[in-house]
């Protein structure tokens, strides 16, 4: 008998049914992956539309501030 | 008597419109930041849903990663020949102490581990495992 593993047939065909379960839990879990991804885009995007939209409050706030501050004659 | 009429000080402000126009316009945009955070919250929400669901499809891959770890034999790394086959070493007992008498054995504590020390236990089995066969 030559050196190696050997597995009983009717395990083996466990052992195939059990990998392609793990495959297609695999690809269930990388699609997942897919969605949090983009998710987390669209999050990124209104926290970056937030900093600008700051940003130009920060700017008419200062310009209310230079108006105030330096009153006409 | 004769009230003192105080009189009240002003200060001109300088082109009002535009000072108006840019208030109006901060009070928009801090609005629209209120409004952008709902927003934010249900992206979170189904973000937080995922991966509530990513977690339990990553435990139902691992317990099938152990179910197929029991239909296969172990293996070493280097597989010895059945005509000669490796002497079989007990593992090592400390010797029985005869002539200590037996202390009582404090029940064991069940000590409540986290979901985080049950994964670092789970891992160091699968690291030592790769250890015994590398």
């Amino acid at each position: 008998m030559e050196n190696g593993v050997y597995v009983k047939i009717d395990q083996f065909n466990e052992v195939e049914h059990t990998l392609r379960l793990i495959k297609g839990k695999l690809n269930d879990a990388k699609a997942d992956i897919e969605k949090i991804k983009s998710l987390k885009d669209r999050e990124d995007a209104e926290l970056a539309s937030w900093a600008g939209k700051l940003a130009e409050i920060e700017e008419k706030v200062s310009e209310m501030d230079r108006s105030l501050s330096s009153p006409g004659a | 008597m004769k009230k003192e009429k105080q009189e009240a000080l002003y200060v001109r402000i300088a082109d009002s419109v535009s000072v108006r126009r840019n208030l109006l316009e901060s009070s928009k945009g801090a609005l629209e930041v209120l409004k952008s955070h709902e927003q934010i919250k249900g992206i979170r929400e189904q973000k937080q849903a995922l991966f509530e669901h990513l977690k339990a499809k990553v435990r139902v891959l691992n317990n099938l990663l152990g179910r197929l770890r029991g239909h296969l034999p172990r293996v070493k790394a280097q597989e010895q020949p059945k005509e000669a086959p490796k002497k079989i070493v007990p593992a090592k007992k400390s010797p029985p102490q005869q002539k200590e008498i037996p202390q009582p054995k404090p029940a064991p504590q069940i000590k409540h581990l986290s979901e985080t020390e049950k994964l670092e236990q789970e891992l160091a089995e699968i690291e030592s495992k790769l250890r015994a066969i590398s």
